[in-house]
């Protein structure tokens, strides 16, 4: 039986996201040192900037000689280097187990391969990351640390995920905005069907918690592209609803439908500061992520 | 609605075909498990009622392509109006007689349609609109108005009579026909609605008397003109012939008329005369509307004898009218032959020579008198002439009075003058059989005319052929000639012949009779100067041509008596014949017996015009009978009688008939018309079913 860390990071994976370092947009506030810049001041020697004196401030950063050049009380604030904290959440409910065949990897495969691979690329630079899992509930399955063995744990949780039961989405992020007490970036992947897309509108309250959140949309190409021609009982995976159609009758539609869903998640993910990234489950996962990866150490060299 | 074919609506079963078919045919789907049902669901509820819309669309054009294909062979139809909304049933049962009108006027055509075919085609309409307890019967309005069908509740025997109809040619009398129609009503059920619906053009001639009906029965019009359809029309109405100087040559005149509004400009119209196939003659007439025109034609014919004519015009709406017929006698030379009692080296005292000056004065365009001796008579060949001039012939043979009575029985001419020497005895003997009355003897009053006692020459008949050129100072340039001697004649009372002019003294001058096929003059005086002053009086040389002709038949009549259609007609026949074969234009020859021993055959034409032969089987002698037969002019006036007018002639007296006018473009609903409709339904049908089977 394969290891679960060779199960999901395939060589290939893992050489697309290593060449990118991974940079979180905002500062953790981790006070670990670590290769991200913490957006707190702390205890380091790189001078960071002058801050006028207020009551608490501690009197032992005072600096003398600007107040003897300008009869003004300042403290020095200093620069640290802080680890990152982050959280991957992964939607199993029963409509990411498709496609069930084994001609091509379910939603929810592709999800965990993700999740493994950024988890890794995480953890080997030092930082903390964590795995909660959910349906319609919020399930920590490994909270965020840096510890030596943490890859383990995720892995073997990711190797065993199971798609089942109905999704909701919503109540999910609303307890994850109430139980991470730390800023983190939290890596959401999930097919927003069976009502995520109106979920979506929770994320601005994770975002309002300063923490970072990108949502990896994942889809099959049968849902992207709709490839049924005859009549077809469809079946849905998380509850008993069914519809007897003709598939070529109802494509354009469909298809109309599936671009305005696709535009509207992109469109609240963006009004919500997220990260949108569509994840198909026919597309090799490494370039997409290195993409992801570049793109958020872009921006993060330009905030600075 | 019914059907004429009801049974044709088991095929209804059929438009549940599509349903079945559907029901059988619903396709088994695979099931397939999906995660974006809900965006499925979604999308069909956008296009769920647009395709719900197009499935019942579907389902209800399969269907109803199949229900007009049925409806369309059950030959559905609509009654009319006044049948509608259950009165059909509310109505009772219907008893109908159709009289359609069949007079030549029907013959007229109004769109390249004969009025009567309107009539046929409308009458059927009406056939079709029967209900079950209805009963239909047919009159056809011709010369004699006759019952063609009673009262049948089988459309198909009133359709096949309808079919079997022709129009005449002659007048016809809805009123006896309505009388007709009215006998086969006389049903006394009260519940039963009667009425006689009359088609025709109600032209000012269709009525002639009022109409007998029982009480109750309706009389409803149909005009099967159309209302702005124009009626004017142009008849020939007349033909006379008259005799021409020239052999061989007739005067015809033609009379045409315009039944038109008065007033606009002339109308020029194509006037030819034929013999069979050969057009003889043409000119142009120039018609004004409302008007009278005549045109006079001169043919020259190739032959002489009874030659059968026709003059027409260029055919217009009644093309009946636009002919008509007639028999024309063409007369030939004629050939004289002058026979000189007493020849002479002197001409003046050669009476021939008086004779001869004379025919070849009053008659050039005929061939030259051939001039014989009595002795030479015998060696002549009496057949080659038309006119024998015995001459002062004093004595006669036996063969040549035998050859002479022959030439009268045989249709020929002989003229007879008296000289003083005339064996009196040998002429009562010899031609007594053909002699007008019997010679007695000389009568002298003088020496000669001028020297003593002479008698003038009175006209007793002026009306003769010979004589009516004789008028005014014509009469008297003949009545002033005067007589010293002439021949007395036995009193008669069986005398044969007429006294056309006498002398003064009452005694017979010059007398006419027909012998057999021929005729016989007899002058009682001379042709010379021996006996009379005649041959230098302005009245000689007309009266020797004038005589000649009459001889010779050459003034008689020019034609043969014609006939109209519908009328009763005499033909003459002199000699003793029991019966006549008449041969119309078409049919069969029709065979003719006297009524009496002593009448004239009687018959009444009621075929097509045209000239009409006539044959005495078993008498080859017997000919020249055939006689022409026309249209009555009567019926080629076109114009339209007003309703009220019908109703006063068709009511009478009484004054009590019940007449309707129905508006003849109201006809029931045609079947095939109804049948055109559902084909284009279902042509529409078809079409919608492909489009929406096509766009999915």
């Amino acid at each position: 039986m394969a290891r679960p860390e060779t199960e999901l990071l395939d060589p290939g994976t893992l050489s697309d996201v290593e060449a990118f370092g991974y940079r979180a947009r905002v500062l953790a506030d981790s006070v670990v040192a670590g290769v991200h810049r913490s957006r707190h001041h702390g205890t380091s020697a790189e001078f960071a900037e002058h801050k006028e004196y207020a009551p608490g401030d501690n009197l032992k950063d005072l600096d003398w000689r600007a107040f003897a050049r300008n009869d003004r009380h300042y403290v020095k604030r200093f620069e640290d280097e802080s680890n990152l904290r982050a959280l991957c959440v992964l939607d199993t409910s029963g409509s990411m187990g498709y496609p069930a065949d084994a001609e091509r990897p379910s939603k929810l495969r592709v999800a965990a391969l993700a999740a493994a691979a950024l988890s890794y690329v995480l953890n080997r630079q030092g930082d903390a990351v964590g795995l909660a899992t959910h349906d319609d509930q919020l399930v920590i399955r490994v909270p965020s640390r840096a510890r030596r063995g943490q890859m383990q744990e995720i892995m073997q949780i990711l190797a065993g995920l199971e798609a089942s039961g109905p999704s909701r989405l919503g109540p999910v992020l609303d307890s994850l905005a109430e139980g991470l007490r730390q800023r983190s970036v939290v890596l959401l992947f999930s097919d927003l069907l069976d009502g995520g897309l109106e979920a979506l509108g929770a994320l601005s309250r994770l975002r309002a918690r300063k923490h970072d959140v990108a949502l990896f949309h994942v889809l099959d190409p049968d849902e992207l592209e709709f490839p049924f021609e005859d009549a077809t009982r469809f079946l849905s995976m998380e509850d008993d609803r069914e519809l007897q159609i003709d598939g070529r009758s109802v494509r354009r539609a469909y298809l109309d439908e599936m671009e305005r869903f696709r535009q509207q998640a992109s469109t609240s993910c963006a009004s919500a500061r997220a990260d949108y990234r569509l994840l198909r489950t026919d597309a090799p996962v490494g370039p997409l992520l290195g993409r992801f990866l570049d793109e958020r150490a872009s921006a993060r060299a330009s905030v600075r | 609605m019914s059907f004429l074919q009801p049974w044709m609506l088991l095929g209804l079963l059929t438009a549940a075909l599509p349903i079945v078919i559907h029901l059988i045919f619903r396709s088994r789907p695979r099931r397939q498990p999906f995660p974006a049902i809900e965006l499925l669901l979604r999308s069909v509820e956008r296009m769920e009622r647009r395709w719900r819309l197009r499935r019942l669309l579907l389902l209800a054009v399969r269907v109803l392509l199949l229900a007009a294909l049925v409806l369309a062979a059950s030959r559905p139809f609509v009654p009319k109006p006044e049948e509608l909304g259950g009165k059909v049933v509310a109505r009772g049962p219907q008893h109908r007689i159709q009289v359609l009108d069949a007079s030549m006027s029907m013959q007229a055509a109004y769109d390249g349609t004969s009025a009567f075919e309107r009539a046929v085609a409308r009458a059927k309409k009406d056939a079709a609109d029967m209900g079950p307890q209805d009963r239909l019967g047919v009159v056809l309005a011709g010369a004699e108005p006759r019952l063609a069908l009673a009262p049948s509740p089988r459309r198909a025997d009133v359709e096949a009579t309808l079919e079997g109809l022709e129009v005449e040619w002659g007048p016809a009398e809805l009123g006896r026909a309505v009388t007709v129609a009215g006998r086969s009503l006389a049903e006394p059920r009260p519940e039963v609605e009667r009425s006689i619906r009359i088609y025709s053009d109600f032209t000012t001639s269709s009525i002639r008397s009022s109409a007998v009906l029982p009480e109750g029965v309706r009389i409803e019009l149909i005009d099967v003109v159309p209302e702005t359809a124009e009626r004017s029309n142009i008849a020939l109405t007349g033909m006379e012939l008259s005799p021409a100087p020239e052999p061989r040559t007739l005067r015809v005149r033609a009379l045409a008329r315009s039944h038109a509004p008065s007033g606009g400009e002339a109308r020029r119209l194509e006037l030819s005369l034929s013999s069979g196939a050969n057009v003889l003659s043409s000119t142009w007439m120039d018609l004004v509307p409302g008007t009278i025109g005549e045109r006079t034609l001169s043919p020259s014919f190739p032959s002489a004898g009874f030659v059968p004519i026709r003059i027409h015009l260029k055919p217009d709406r009644l093309r009946a009218d636009d002919e008509r017929f007639g028999v024309a006698r063409v007369q030939a030379s004629v050939r004289t032959l002058l026979v000189d009692g007493a020849p002479s080296g002197i001409p003046k005292q050669d009476e021939v020579f008086y004779v001869e000056s004379a025919l070849r004065v009053g008659a050039p365009d005929h061939p030259a008198p051939v001039v014989v001796t009595a002795d030479e008579l015998t060696e002549v060949r009496l057949q080659d002439f038309e006119v024998i001039f015995l001459v002062g012939v004093p004595n006669l043979s036996e063969p040549l009075a035998q050859s002479l009575i022959r030439f009268l029985n045989e249709g020929g001419g002989v003229f007879i003058s008296m000289t003083e020497s005339v064996d009196v005895d040998a002429y009562n003997e010899l031609l007594g059989s053909v002699l007008p009355r019997p010679l007695r003897g000389l009568k002298r009053l003088g020496d000669a005319v001028g020297s003593g006692e002479s008698a003038g020459f009175e006209l007793l008949r002026p009306e003769h052929p010979v004589l009516e050129v004789f008028e005014g100072e014509g009469r008297e340039g003949l009545e002033s000639a005067r007589s010293s001697s002439f021949i007395l004649l036995e009193p008669s009372a069986e005398a044969e012949g007429v006294d056309l002019v006498r002398f003064s003294d009452g005694q017979p001058a010059l007398m006419a009779r027909s012998v057999e096929r021929g005729r016989l003059m007899l002058l009682t005086t001379s042709l010379d100067r021996d006996m009379s002053d005649l041959p230098i009086r302005p009245g000689f040389v007309p009266l020797l041509r004038r005589s000649m002709l009459w001889l010779a038949r050459s003034l008689d009549e020019r034609r043969r008596e014609g006939a109209v259609l519908g009328q009763a007609h005499r033909i003459e026949v002199e000699l003793e014949v029991e019966s006549l074969l008449v041969r119309p234009p078409e049919g069969e020859p029709i065979p003719l017996r006297r009524a009496r021993p002593t009448s004239d055959f009687e018959f009444r034409p009621n075929g097509r015009p045209g000239i009409y032969e006539v044959d005495a089987p078993g008498r080859p002698d017997v000919e020249g009978l055939d006689f022409p037969v026309n249209v009555d002019v009567a019926e080629s006036d076109l114009r339209r009688l007003p309703s009220e007018e019908v109703e006063a002639l068709l009511s009478g007296d009484t004054g009590e008939l019940e007449v309707a006018r129905v508006d003849a473009d109201a006809p029931g609903w045609d079947p095939k018309r109804t049948a055109s409709l559902l084909l284009l339904a279902m042509t529409l049908f078809f079409v919608a079913e492909g489009f929406l089977s096509f766009r999915r």
